[in-house]
């Protein structure tokens, strides 16, 4: 058994309820995000002759744990209170955490998040007491254009593809993330050879890029 | 940078300071010759309790980034698969080898045999530690950290400042060359049942190719900082969160190359017998500080060029 998140990017429209809806339930302070909705954005206006086109895109992509089948938080954390229960999600033991942090430089997804109030980290538990009532996880419940879903792995997988591989998410085969992804239109591949252009070369040519980091 | 950093700061530089004395000291093995021991030629005895005073700060500062430190034990019961818990578990045991190995050569207790065995035991565990602590940077959600320069870069702060705090503290304390009991040259005790010998002067024996180490290193130590001044501009278009340091990393690298510099300049001075208007003891104590400086700026850069992957 591994649960999954499937995220239709083609409908997704960026209005954050999902992100909202995860503040509100797990009653998270301003920053501590364990859903977070990152909007990317490229392209440029292009002259040919007396015309100009445009290439300019944006899409959004929302994210949480991955609750990825090889966690790298799992094997990295000092105390073992990072473990994977029998569904596949990744939890934390609150009595094991010492709050080290060392899981929040590991994970590729920038998933855990430290409690500063509780000195311990945090992060999405797949909502496991709305599951345990039978109910979606807050942020598929609360998603206006049906582009969050969650379900059995290999089941997603079937209906919708096995996509995980878009940009701005790291290579897959890292960590094997729990996620299956219908791309937007412009979504870029993660594993094209934009993960290997600099910084610079993104500002210079309008290759796609977070457009609100300082929010996630 | 993060605040907690400071305390990982503190740790990785005090616990590699420690490893790095009590390699040193044990590296002067080579030099040994049997001789009378004399309680006026004990020059390893400051170099090791530094060591010791370093290991116990180290681990006092490691519990301060620590959100529930009294819980800090829990850390030790991953070694299977965390590089983190491997670094505390070695770390932990180093400091009790090197306490007991400190402690056999202040009482002048145990066999040979015995004290050879802590000793080899310290150094190893000691070595090992550094590594852990290095290995666990080289992650792949840290493009920053995860090149081999991380290690390189730790394993040389150990040997530079061990290296420099050995040499401060013998041109600082000269061992009285005319004391009865002495053969020619000074003798200095090791604490496996030998002596070693420092030469004619202070700046003689075995100082000579501590100094030299030391230049070679701070060489280097500043020659990887146009790489990782390089790698930092390099940084992936797939690297969402940009290093905290921005426009500071130039001038944090620029002082650590200064204060590196000036550490060389007297380090030369002492091999060619100068230090013109500084007494030797200065000259250490200057090439001490400098040392430690330019390796607390160059831990600051480490940290603060931590370039995340993935959408943070």
């Amino acid at each position: 058994m591994q649960l999954a998140f499937y995220l239709d990017l083609s409908a997704c429209s960026g209005c954050k309820a999902c992100q909202v809806a995860c503040k509100d339930k797990h009653d998270l302070e301003v920053g501590r995000l364990w859903r977070r909705v990152a909007t990317v954005e490229g392209g440029e206006w292009i002259q040919q002759g007396a015309a100009w086109t445009t290439t300019v895109f944006a899409y959004s992509l929302s994210l949480s744990c991955m609750h990825c089948e090889q966690p790298a938080c799992v094997d990295a954390c000092p105390t073992r209170a990072m473990h994977r229960r029998e569904d596949g999600t990744v939890a934390i033991a609150d009595d094991r955490c010492i709050g080290c942090r060392y899981c929040e430089w590991v994970c590729p997804y920038g998933a855990p998040r430290y409690d500063a109030r509780a000195g311990r980290m945090t992060k999405c538990d797949f909502c496991q007491d709305e599951r345990q009532a039978g109910r979606p996880p807050a942020c598929v419940a609360a998603c206006p254009m049906r582009a969050l879903e969650f379900g059995e792995l290999r089941d997603l997988e079937a209906r919708h593809g096995s996509t995980r591989d878009i940009y701005p998410l790291p290579d897959p085969a890292m960590t094997r993330p729990s996620l299956v992804v219908t791309p937007h239109r412009d979504a870029q591949r993660a594993t094209s050879d934009l993960g290997r252009r600099t910084s610079d070369d993104a500002r210079e040519h309008q290759l796609p890029r977070i457009g609100n980091r300082e929010e996630l | 940078m993060n605040p907690r950093e400071w305390a990982l700061v503190a740790f990785t530089l005090l616990m590699q300071t420690s490893v790095g004395v009590l390699l040193v000291v044990v590296a002067l093995q080579p030099f040994v010759s049997r001789g009378p021991m004399h309680a006026s030629a004990r020059p390893f005895d400051l170099p090791l309790l530094i060591a010791g005073t370093a290991a116990v700060l180290a681990l006092l500062a490691s519990l301060s980034h620590l959100g529930h430190p009294l819980q800090a034990w829990l850390a030790l019961t991953n070694v299977r698969t965390s590089w983190l818990s491997r670094e505390v578990v070695l770390a932990v045991l180093f400091a009790c080898a090197g306490a007991m190995f400190t402690a056999l050569v202040r009482s002048e207790s145990g066999s040979a045999v015995v004290r050879g065995v802590v000793c080899v035991l310290a150094v190893v565990l000691g070595v090992a530690a550094v590594f852990a602590m290095s290995r666990l940077y080289m992650v792949p959600a840290q493009p920053g950290w995860n090149r081999v320069t991380t290690p390189v870069t730790f394993f040389a702060t150990t040997l530079l400042i061990g290296s420099v705090v050995v040499i401060a503290i013998l041109v600082s304390q000269p061992v009285d060359l005319a004391s009865p009991g002495l053969k020619a040259g000074t003798y200095m005790e090791l604490g496996v049942g030998t002596y070693t010998e420092l030469g004619p002067g202070p700046y003689g024996g075995v100082t000579g190719p501590l100094v030299l180490i030391a230049i070679a290193l701070l060489a280097m130590q500043v020659l990887l900082i146009p790489a990782h001044l390089a790698a930092l501009v390099r940084e992936p278009a797939a690297a969402i969160s940009a290093g905290s340091v921005g426009h500071a990393a130039t001038w944090l690298a620029a002082a650590r190359a200064l204060a590196a510099v000036a550490a060389i300049v007297l380090l030369v001075g002492m091999l060619r017998g100068m230090p013109g208007a500084l007494s030797p003891a200065a000259a250490g104590i200057a090439t001490l500080v400098l040392v430690f400086v330019s390796e607390l700026l160059g831990r600051v850069l480490f940290y603060a060029s931590s370039v995340h992957l993935g959408p943070v």
